[in-house]
């Protein structure tokens, strides 16, 4: 009895031993992560407004205020009369780390019928990005354009109407076609 | 319990959503135009209206003319009758004026002036007139009327105003519009005769009105004038209209120098027509050199406008000639407090010309230069402001035999100069010396010359005199 009490001890022991063994020839391995997420953000920026107007028949004229957050301009055509052009440029600029894409541009107010209100490439800025659906950004890129407002004769004498344009951009990977 | 966690399902997902709706919200942006547009408005309005016949009470005898205001001139003329008279004014609309004639009979004639302004905010050109209706849309157009329907017309109208094609900017007043009236046989008896006036304005980009072209001849001009002398001669520029027929140039000019004026500074054109502008050049108050300006002709309708002439005044500096004479001297012949004079009047009306008068010194010259000897002379100035182009002094003297040298120095105002030595003459003759003191001693400021001074010294071995017969500074210079 007490050899077979020995013979487990010493089995229990080489185990134990031979266990050791095994500890010393296995290992566990760590991924740490961490996880930074870009930026999405675009801005824009307003220039001198131009009219069609001849220099000696300089009565009307047309401007734009950017708003702090510069998401917004505030456009004003003062003492507007027909089939003249009143021009803005625009830019869109890509500030934040994402590419971004155009994804729409949308025209709303209460211009008269036969009103022109349209978005066009600046020809100050040839062969540069152009503020259009689909144009991508990206970061510090630009893109420009030229607000572009003519009235024709259905307007009203002595009437102020508004307008919006809305330029929705998104995450160059979410574009939608 | 079971249903609880059913009814808990649904939520999950919406609330899912909504953090993926905010998620991809973060990541799209929308720029936004907001605008307004004023427009502006086109107006006009008449402003005053005027004529020869006016009603009770500042009456005047009625005028008459020849049918279809045929001539000879006089077209028109006063007659001894006052019975008819006209009302002209403008009605409630201010765009319409109102015209009765009253008590009027064939051959009854009034000249009717009326005036107008934009009222509105935009430029706009007058198109055509009409009168009760009918259409006048040129200078000198004649239109005939049947006022009450009879079929015989009762007036005429010429249109004697040259307005159609003329722009005016907001505010501005229009040119004086004029226009006869003519009462003709057909008129009915027993009525009063009325019409209306009205013009029709355009915006001015919307005109079908031909528009004029500037034209100017000479496009430079150039004035030459002397500091001092007169005005140059006033020149003319040809202002034209080039335009096409029926154009109408309505001209202004302006410039940009005090020194220059125009006159007419306006005028109206019809197509082909051109009057001259005189153009004026003041120099009064400017000095020496050349100055520029520029002549302005604008029409806001024309093609070409502006236009310019450039104008050149070269304004020359007056050259003078001035012979300055000693207006004061002084004789030294020794150290001592009375060994001077000052020279007289009379010593220096000697100096004045080489008449044989001479100023003899007052003592004799000793054998050798000494500073306390001397004649010096000081003289008449120039204008502070002058120019020095030449300065040559004329020292006419004789001596005695026994006068040994001589010589002159000059005085600049701040040094004396090295001496000059005469050339003795033979004794008792004139002799003339010229020393040009611009070049030789840098008398060439006004300052200079204004603190001139000549010295003479002689030495005489006999104790003789000299004689001074015209001592003379002759300047040339400019301002």
């Amino acid at each position: 009895m007490k050899t077979a009490m020995g013979m487990f001890g010493a089995l229990i022991l080489s185990l134990a031993i031979t266990g050791v063994a095994f500890a010393h020839w296995t290992d566990t391995l760590y991924i740490n992560g961490t996880v930074k997420t870009g930026t999405f953000d675009a801005e824009l920026s307003v220039g001198q407004g131009y009219d069609s107007e001849p220099p000696c028949k300089d009565v009307s004229s047309i401007s734009g205020t950017l708003s702090n957050d510069k998401n917004t301009i505030t456009v004003t055509v003062s003492n507007a009369y027909p089939c003249i052009d009143y021009y803005l440029p625009i830019d869109l600029h890509c500030v934040g780390s994402v590419p971004l894409i155009i994804q729409s541009i949308e025209y709303n107010g209460d211009l008269p019928e036969n009103t022109t209100l349209e978005i066009i490439p600046d020809p100050a800025h040839p062969n540069e990005n152009v503020i259009r659906v689909g144009t991508q950004l990206h970061q510090c890129q630009t893109a420009y354009g030229l607000l572009h407002l003519h009235l024709d004769e259905d307007a009203a004498e002595n009437t102020t109407y508004t307008f919006s344009v809305t330029i929705n951009v998104v995450q160059w990977n979410y574009y939608q076609k | 319990m079971r249903d609880i966690r059913l009814a808990v399902l649904p939520v999950l997902p919406v609330a899912g959503m909504l953090l993926t709706g905010v998620a991809f919200a973060h990541w799209s942006e929308s720029l936004l135009l907001t605008g307004s547009v004023a427009t502006g408005e086109l107006d006009w309005q008449f402003t005053a209206v005027g004529h020869l016949d006016p009603g009770p009470p500042a009456s005047v005898p009625d005028y008459h003319c020849r049918d279809n205001f045929e001539g000879p001139s006089p077209y028109y003329w006063m007659g001894d009758k006052d019975v008819g008279y006209t009302q002209a004014a403008i009605t409630n609309d201010p765009h319409v004026i109102e015209v009765i004639l009253n008590n009027v009979y064939p051959s009854y004639f009034n000249s009717i002036s009326v005036y107008f302004k934009n009222t509105g905010t935009v430029p706009l050109i007058i198109e055509e007139a009409l009168i009760d209706g009918h259409v006048v849309m040129g200078w000198n157009e004649k239109v005939r009327l049947d006022l009450n329907g009879d079929g015989e017309n009762d007036l005429e109208i010429w249109w004697k105003a040259n307005i159609f094609g003329i722009q005016l900017e907001p505010g501005d007043d229009g040119p004086q519009t004029s226009f006869w009236v003519h009462v003709l046989q057909g008129a009915p008896r027993g009525a009063s005769l009325a019409f209306t006036i009205q013009l029709i304005a355009v915006q001015y980009n919307f005109s079908e009105h031909p528009k004029p072209t500037i034209g100017l001849n000479p496009t430079s001009l150039t004035f030459d004038a002397v500091v001092g002398g007169p005005n140059p001669s006033p020149q003319s520029v040809t202002v034209s209209n080039t335009g096409p027929a029926g154009s109408v140039l309505s001209w202004a000019a302006t410039d940009d120098a005090a020194w220059l004026s125009e006159s007419p500074t306006s005028g109206i054109l019809g197509a082909g027509a051109s009057e001259p502008m005189t153009v004026s050049v003041d120099i009064s108050g400017l000095l020496a050199g050349t100055y520029t300006a520029t002549i302005t002709v604008s029409d806001p309708n024309a093609t070409n406008s502006p236009q310019t002439v450039s104008v050149t005044l070269n304004l020359q500096p007056a050259v003078y000639s001035a012979n300055l004479h000693p207006n004061e001297g002084v004789d030294r012949w020794g150290k001592g407090d009375k060994d001077w004079k000052s020279l007289t009047e009379e010593d220096l009306n000697l100096l004045e010309a080489s008449d044989d008068n001479r100023y003899r010194d007052n003592k004799e010259w000793h054998e050798k230069y000494d500073d306390h000897r001397y004649i010096e002379f000081g003289f008449e100035n120039i204008p502070a402001g002058a120019t020095v182009d030449n300065a040559v002094l004329k020292f006419e003297w004789q001596l005695a035999s026994t006068v040994a040298s001589a010589r002159l120095s000059i005085w600049n105002g701040s040094s004396w100069s090295s001496y000059y030595d005469l050339p003795l003459p033979s004794p008792n003759t004139d002799t003339i010396v010229t020393l040009d003191l611009k070049t030789g001693y840098g008398i060439d400021t006004a300052a200079e010359v204004n603190n001139l001074r000549v010295r003479f010294q002689a030495t005489d071995g006999g104790g003789a005199y000299t004689w001074h017969d015209w001592v003379e500074v002759q300047v040339t210079y400019t301002l």
